[in-house]
């Protein structure tokens, strides 16, 4: 399997990049006034609304910094919602068989998307389930996108 | 797209444009011993860190806000392939799959009492004796004032090309090789109706390679008359 491997506060996270469809620069965004504080804004991707959530919010709870090298990713969940992400610091793509990554079986209701474990020249990278994590704001962002689109 | 963006000044030391790689100012650095190239220094990559970590400024954001609204235009991948080469002063083609090879010039040594033109005699390639006939001369063009060459840059060099067709294979002398090209079938245009010559009938369209007009040849046309100036 393919992941983006980045980089937040010095700790290693991958994605998945099936799910992928285009990484982009930081883009002006428009903001949503008292949407939950995960949610950086919407942004115009080629002509439609769509929502980005600020990963940094969610695993590290501060803001995003806004640098030359933080990207938003675009995402396409399997039942069709696009929704972006902001990350910081990407260092590139790893290539890892689904079986180096171990279950640490440390689980919490709170971050059901931090996946399995793996080991890469003596550095942990942890797997952040995108599904599990869109899913775990679904709610939230199908209502967003509906009043965004119409 | 680049020129797009406007990036804040920063200032940082570029000695590999001085005193490393390149630059050409001396002492060089001392570094360059160790790690042989600026790419391996660590201060390279610190800057080009330094880059990346830098603030974004609100034309940044609104730049590549404006450039990602819009429609991605897809680029084409292109299905089709020909050999494009250059006869006298024009530019022609045919599809890469009747190409066998591309080579140098090789000696033709003529045919005795042959009565057709076209017909250049015969030519050794690896070892095979294949008949080589002048492409020019079934179009009716003539090595022309060659223009290109003169204007040209770069020097050219002429080779001979082997085709084949249905089972047959043949050998023609062309100006130049310039490669090979992709194209999809909305690139070809109709050739222009004023073309009163033969070159109209043996061509299927024009195609535009690196601003020239190149003419596709119609191969079924071309081995056809090949043929019939055999006889």
């Amino acid at each position: 399997m393919l992941y983006l491997r980045f980089n937040l506060d010095n700790e290693e996270y991958a994605l998945d990049t099936s799910h992928i469809v285009e990484i982009t620069p930081l883009v002006e965004l428009k903001s949503v006034p008292k949407s939950e504080d995960f949610i950086a804004g919407i942004m115009n991707y080629r002509g439609t609304p769509v929502p980005v959530i600020d990963l940094t919010r969610i695993l590290l709870e501060r803001e995003f910094t806004r640098n030359m090298s933080t990207r938003i990713i675009i995402t396409k969940m399997s039942d069709g919602t696009t929704v972006g992400l902001i990350i910081e610091h990407i260092e590139g793509m790893i290539k890892k068989p689904d079986s180096d990554f171990v279950n640490t079986n440390i689980t919490s209701n709170q971050t059901s998307y931090l996946g399995n474990i793996a080991i890469d020249s003596k550095i942990m990278i942890q797997v952040v389930q995108l599904e599990e994590l869109v899913a775990d704001k679904l709610s939230l962002l199908t209502s967003l996108q509906k009043s965004a689109g119409a | 797209m680049d020129n797009q963006i406007k990036r804040k000044s920063l200032e940082i030391n570029d000695c590999w444009n001085h005193i490393g790689v390149w630059g050409k100012e001396t002492p060089r650095c001392e570094k360059l011993d160790n790690v042989i190239h600026c790419r391996n220094c660590e201060i390279f990559s610190q800057s080009g860190q330094q880059i990346l970590e830098q603030p974004l400024s609100e034309e940044y954001l609104s730049d590549w806000a404006t450039i990602y609204s819009n429609e991605k235009k897809q680029r084409r991948a292109g299905s089709k392939s020909s050999l494009v080469f250059r006869l006298g002063d024009e530019w022609y083609s045919f599809p890469n799959d009747a190409i066998v090879e591309v080579t140098e010039i090789k000696a033709i040594h003529s045919i005795p009492h042959s009565k057709s033109q076209a017909l250049r005699g015969l030519v050794n390639i690896r070892g095979e004796l294949k008949i080589c006939f002048s492409i020019g001369h079934l179009l009716g063009i003539h090595k022309g004032k060659k223009l290109i060459e003169q204007t040209s840059k770069y020097k050219s060099y002429e080779r001979m090309v082997v085709i084949s067709h249905e089972d047959q294979q043949f050998v023609f002398p062309v100006s130049e090789v310039l490669g090979s090209t992709r194209y999809n079938d909305d690139d070809i245009t109709a050739p222009p109706a004023t073309i009163a010559n033969a070159k109209a009938t043996f061509t299927t369209g024009m195609l535009k390679v690196k601003n020239n007009n190149v003419a596709c040849l119609d191969l079924g046309l071309i081995f056809n008359s090949i043929k019939r100036s055999l006889k």
